[in-house]
Formats: C-alpha cells, structure tokens, sequence
C-alpha cells in the first residue's frame, strides 16, 4: 500500500521538504549544502535539527554578547552621569523591573526639571501642601501684623504678570537695567565686571525686570539697617523705592575685603527677587513664597543660618519678618554658591551644608535636613527662569570673579610681594583666590626647594590633610614622620609668616581666615611633636606600607582636592588604628 | 528650542516620537508597533487637540462640587507638550523628553543590543544629560559599539564555522 502510494512520487527529490518547512537557518544549511556535491541527498528534517542546535548556539554566543555590552555600558555610563538607576536597569533586571513598574517611580526618575517650561508660558506646578489664599494672607497677618504684609505683597493692583512675563524675556535691555557705579572708582575692578556677573548668572527675572535696577560701591562701611537689632556694620544693604517694584543695592567697604563680594551680591539681589517684587512673580506665587518661608523659619528642621538667628527685635513681628526675608536671602545665597557638575551633585552639597548648620541635638527629631527647603528653591527657580541651573551658574560666576579679581587685583598684589624673597612663594601668593592658594600649595610641596630629599610622601599626605582640615589626619600623618615632616612645617611656617606680612600691608584684599588657617598647622606641630617618640616599630612599617599605597593613589587619576576617595578613606582608617 | 519627546508603551517598548518645535507640535515619527498603537490617536489630535481632563470648583453650586470635564488641547498650543504628557502618563505609557542635542547619542544607543527596559532607562537618563557630560556620553556609547561590533563579527565567524561543520557531517551521513 506504501509502495503504491509512494510510486507517483519515486523520482521526485527531497519528497521530504514538500512537509518540513525549514526556518531561515534552515534554509542558510540548504543554500550550503546545495554548494557541495551529495549536499542535495540530506533530508528537510535532519537540516532543520541542525539549524536549531546553530540557532540554539548563537543565542547563547549573543546572551553572553548582550551580557558584556551591558555591563560595561552600566559601568561606563554609571561613571558618567551618576545614575544608579541606569546601573541598576544595566547589570540586573530585576532592579529595572521593579522601579518601572511603578509609575510614581517613573515620575520620581523624570523629575520635573526635564520639561521645557520655558516654551510652555507660565509654569503649571504649585507649592503642594499650602492652604488657599485667604487662609494664608490671614495666618500671615497674624504673624507680621497687617501693615507689614499689604508693604510686602497689598492686597489690590496687583496682577502684573503680564509685566513679568514681558520683562522676563527682555534680555536686550539687561544692560540698560542694571546699572553698577562705584568699583572702578574705589577699587579699580571694572563696573562692567559686576555687571557681567549678576547679568550671565542670576536668573533672568532677576535683573530684566529691574528688580535690582541699581548697584552702587562704597568706599565706607555701611551702617546696618534698622529692624536687625545689631550694631555691627553691613556688608551689602537692599531696598525697593517708595512705592515702586525696582530695587537698589548698596556694597559697603567690607563686602570688598572678606573675599566673598560675589556671594554678598547674591544675597542682596535675593532680597529683589523675593515676594515683594511684582515683576518677578505673580501675586498668588508671592503669597505662596512668603507662606512657605515663613513656615520654615519657624521649624524645628530649618537651617540654622546664624545671622538670621542672630536677628533680634523688640517687636516681635517685625523680628519674625525680618527672620523669614533674611532665611530667604540664606538660603538662595546657599543655593546659588554651590558649584556642581549636575543637579544630584548640587543638591546633594545642599544637604550637606544645610545639615553643617545644626548641631547634633537640633538635628536629631529632623527626618531630612534641608529638604524642604530644596524643595522651595526648586519651585522657585521654576517659576522664576525655568531655564536657570543654579549650579552650572556658580561654576560660571566663580571663573568669572576670578578672571576679574586676577586682573584687577594682579599688579597690586605683585607690588605687595617684592619683598617676598622666595619666587616660588611669590608665584604661590599670587593666587587671588584662597582655594587655589592652597591647592597650589600642595601642588608646590612637590618642588619646593627647602630640602627636596626630605619631603616624603607623608608630608604630601599631611599637606592633603590641612587642605582639607582633617585635624585628626593631619596628626595621624605626622606621627611617623619627624625628621623627614620637619621641612614641610618650616615652609608651612614661612607662608604663614609671609601671608601674614602681606596680610598686614593688604587688608583690603586678603581674607582674615588665610593667617588664621596657617596658624591652625602651627598649633597642630605643637600638639603633635611630642607624640612622636611613641612610634613603634610596627607601626612605622604600617605607615611605610601606607606610603606606598598614597603613591599608588598619586599614580591614579584621581582628583585628591575634591573628596576623599574610598581608598584614601581605608588607607586614613587604617591610620587611625596605630 | 526642539524637542524629541520620546514614547514608550506600558512594556516600554518604544513607539516612536513627537517632535515639538518652542513647546507646539511639529511632527510624528512612529515605529511599526507605534503606529499600529498611536496613529489614530496622533490623527485625532491633529484634527481635534489632545484630549485632556480638568478638575474645577463649581463657584455656583451651594457645596462647592469639584467638576470633571474634558478638553481638548490644540497642537499648536504652548500646552501640548503637558498635554501630550497627561494623555500619555492617563494609559500608563511612558514620555521622555529630549533635547535635540542628545540626537545623536539617542540614534547611538539604539544600535546596541539593549532591552526594552534597558533602552528605556537609558533613554530617561541621556534626557538628564547636561551638556558637559554628552562628550563622555557619546565616547561611552561609541566605545561599547565598538565592542558590540568586533563581537557581532566574531559572532558571525564562529557561526559560519560552524555552519560549514554541520553540513559537512550531514553530507557524511546521508550522500
């Protein structure tokens, strides 16, 4: 019966792939097997077994493939934009799964900052967990008085936030808002250069809606305004004009000599760019913003800025007002200073600094220091400049002082150094910037010609630990050290006397804290000298094989002046236990 | 100022992307699966706007009864692109913008072998991307190419190999 109904069909080849269908793979094999003489007589099913098992390899060969370009795209975009969750969705799905699951997390992941809100008019997003208008105006009344409060935002004539939006996009006429007297003629630094500054690196509301129409720079000190309740000087003073939403800014001598001029206008230009000012914010945001900063000056978990502490007034409200403009300027001022590659490094230095302010015990009932605060900074810039990126602002104003400060203050300084008689030390105070002073000082423990063979790898490492200002670490590298540590203090001891000569012939320019940070090595020498005879002998093979690990640290690509890298950490343990 | 809004499914499986030019939309480009997903809904906004909810007090009514309502969001309005995110985050899909400078590198990623998922979270992390950081971005994407691809061809050698051994065993087993 077989034979029969096979017959029709004995001289047709391959009867068999008239039913195998064959997969791609299957059909690669036949297209090879074609080629080769006899290839023709292997069946339909036996080619298909055997592009299975082909296909079976090369998703195993592909799996490991994937597995590979994973992980090191995980590990080379980690290092790049610090995104755990990329190296999570990278190296381990379960984390990916988990996190996308969840929407809230996904909203969590895309932040708000990555919508474009400037192309959108005014921003949509609120201040959550504020009660309604009404209920906030009565409860600040209360709290400032009434007069206080219709000064700061009336209650009437208000809705000019067509104005705003108007003079939020007029950047052209920047130049003619902002005015700047006063630099040149006292100081010798450019108006112009200030001008620059607040222009290119404060948010654009700022300054193109003349909420700061004026800065002017005084050769005297400027007497603190009333309502503080202090007789100290001010270093910069702000007031808006009778009856008028512009604002007028005055520096006083003191503000030139501290080394922070930079910082000290940003405050100022905080006090123009906060609830009072109609061109920068509409009247419910205004409101929203005076609410919200006066809850946090009355929180347990407020940074305790200590000059708005220090704020004393017998009226009481008018204290509390007081206290809740100047937290503002603090914390914008905060804010506006940290520089950062992205906003995670930003905020994170935020909390830091916010967290530095309080003390053990006032930090102990918060949950999260300074995160509400964040928060109000956040929504702020939102609805102020969308576009602003406080961060990449404090970069671009520090290299911008600095260029100024150099040429400005650079002949100046070099005439106060002529009797300085080492070059290198020269080159060394040179720097108008007391962070790249002692970076360089370090940079320079490498070449100083004190002693050359005498400056070992524990002085390089002390001098790491006074930039610093690792007390401990600083004691811990000098333990083992004496004969050789010995050059490194003499030359610590020559800057200290040289920066405090030119200290005294240059008060204008050189902060206070530099003498006092020079002095701090030489209480440090006197404490630790005498411990230095208690070395064992262990313990200086302990340290010898610590020295070898700071070469192989100083090999690495390693920046060393910015955080302590982990192995630095072990290597400063490690050190603590002799 | 262009941006590339980017849109995933539930699964996050990329469907294609909304391209708005200063906030209002510009054009459409979907994937396969995009466009069985999405057309119809793209062609209705273009005709009627994007569909959105709103909440509001009713001031007349004595209580104060919250209204539901829906309305329809133009796509030449400044509010499409929240708009277009609402509808969008209202079926569970996911949206990420991106600047038109991040082209490049989001073209890059979408050579490698990535999962849905994977390529979903680099996708929302590239739009986090500053500017500093895009050159290390694309050195990254291009060095793991590279490797991707020396592999790929590796792959495909051993794979040939291979291929020539089984047909060489088979010819000896049937011819």
């Amino acid at each position: 019966m077989r034979e029969t109904l096979n017959t029709p069909f004995e001289s047709a080849p391959r009867e068999e792939t008239l039913h195998v269908p064959l997969s791609a793979e299957g059909l690669r094999l036949r297209k090879e097997a074609d080629a080769v003489p006899g290839g023709d007589k292997i069946p339909a099913d036996a080619l298909e077994r055997e592009a299975k098992e082909l296909q079976r390899f090369a998703s195993e060969l592909r799996s490991a493939e994937r597995r590979k370009v994973l992980k090191r795209l995980g590990k080379m975009l980690g290092s790049v934009a610090g995104f755990s969750l990329v190296v999570g969705a990278l190296q381990g799905r379960e984390q990916i799964d988990t996190a996308m699951s969840d929407v809230e997390a996904y909203r969590l992941l895309m932040g708000t900052e990555t919508i474009d809100r400037a192309t959108l008019g005014k921003p949509t997003d609120h201040l959550e967990g504020l009660p309604s208008p009404d209920v906030m105006r009565e409860e600040l009344t209360e709290a400032f008085g009434r007069e206080r409060l219709n000064d700061a935002i009336p209650v009437e004539g208000l809705d000019r936030i067509g104005v705003a939006r108007k003079l939020r996009t007029a950047r052209e006429s920047i130049s003619e808002a902002l005015d700047v007297t006063g630099l040149q003629e006292h100081f010798g630094i450019p108006n112009e250069a200030l001008q620059d500054v607040v222009t290119e690196t404060t948010p654009v509301a700022w300054h193109s809606s003349l909420a700061v129409k004026d800065i002017k720079v005084r050769d005297h000190d400027l007497p603190m305004p009333k309502g503080y309740g202090s007789q100290k000087t001010a270093r910069g003073t702000f007031s808006f004009g009778t009856g008028s939403h512009t604002g007028h800014m005055e520096l006083g001598l003191n503000a030139m000599n501290s080394g922070e001029l930079s910082d000290i206008v940003i405050h100022e230009l905080t006090h123009g760019g906060d609830w009072r000012s109609a061109n920068v914010m509409a009247p419910e945001d205004r409101l929203a913003l005076l609410y919200a900063v006066h809850g946090r000056t009355r929180s347990v978990g407020r940074i305790r800025f200590p000059y708005v502490e220090s704020i004393q007034n017998p009226d009481q409200k008018e204290e509390v007002y007081k206290k809740t403009e100047e937290y503002f300027a603090e914390l914008l001022e905060m804010a506006l200073t940290i520089p950062a590659e992205h906003r995670e490094e930003w905020s994170e230095k935020f909390f830091q600094q916010a967290a530095e302010t309080m003390t053990d015990a006032e930090a102990k009932p918060v949950a999260s220091i300074g995160e509400e605060d964040l928060r109000i900074v956040e929504w702020y810039f939102r609805t102020i400049d969308p576009d602003f990126r406080p961060w990449e602002a404090a970069k671009q104003r520090n290299a911008m002082t600095r260029e100024v400060m150099v040429q400005a203050l650079g002949p100046r300084i070099r005439a106060s150094l002529e009797h300085v008689p080492s070059p290198t030390m020269r080159m060394l105070l040179m720097r108008a910037f007391e962070g790249e002073r002692k970076s360089d000082m370090m940079r320079l423990l490498d070449t100083y010609d004190v002693n050359a063979s005498a400056l070992s790898d524990e002085s390089r490492a002390y001098a790491l630990a006074f930039d610093e200002h690792w007390v401990h670490e600083m004691h811990v590298f000098s333990k083992g050290v004496p004969d050789r540590l010995q050059p490194a203090f003499e030359w610590y001891r020559e800057a200290r006397d040289t920066l405090d000569a030119i200290g005294k012939n240059c008060d204008s320019f050189w902060p206070v804290t530099d003498s006092k940070a020079i002095a701090d090595i030489q209480k440090s020498v006197d404490r630790i000298q005498p411990t230095l005879k208690d070395l064992s002998k262990e313990d200086t093979q302990e340290l010898d094989k610590i020295a070898r690990d700071w070469d192989r640290l100083k090999r690495g690509d390693i920046d060393m002046t910015r955080e302590p890298p982990k192995q630095l950490v072990s290597m400063l343990e490690r050190l603590s236990a002799l | 100022m262009i941006y590339i809004h980017l849109l995933f499914h539930t699964t996050c499986e990329y469907l294609g992307e909304i391209i708005t030019r200063n906030g209002v939309f510009d054009h459409a480009a979907l994937s396969s699966h995009g466009t069985e997903v999405l057309e119809g809904a793209v062609d209705d906004w273009r005709t009627s706007g994007v569909p959105v909810r709103f909440e509001s007090i009713d001031v007349e009514a004595s209580d104060g009864d919250i209204l539901f309502g829906v309305e329809r969001v133009p796509v030449h309005d400044v509010r499409f692109v929240t708009a277009l995110q609402q509808w969008m985050f209202d079926r569970g899909y996911h949206i990420v913008p991106l600047k038109e400078e991040h082209r490049e590198l989001w073209d890059t990623i979408s050579l490698l072998p990535l999962g849905l998922r994977e390529r979903f979270a680099v996708a929302a992390a590239l739009s986090k991307t500053t500017r500093p950081q895009m050159d290390r971005w694309m050195d990254a994407l291009e060095a793991t190419l590279r490797v991707y691809r020396e592999s790929e061809r590796h792959i495909e050698e051993q794979l040939e190999k291979k291929q020539s051994a089984a047909v060489k065993r088979l010819i000896k087993q049937y011819a």
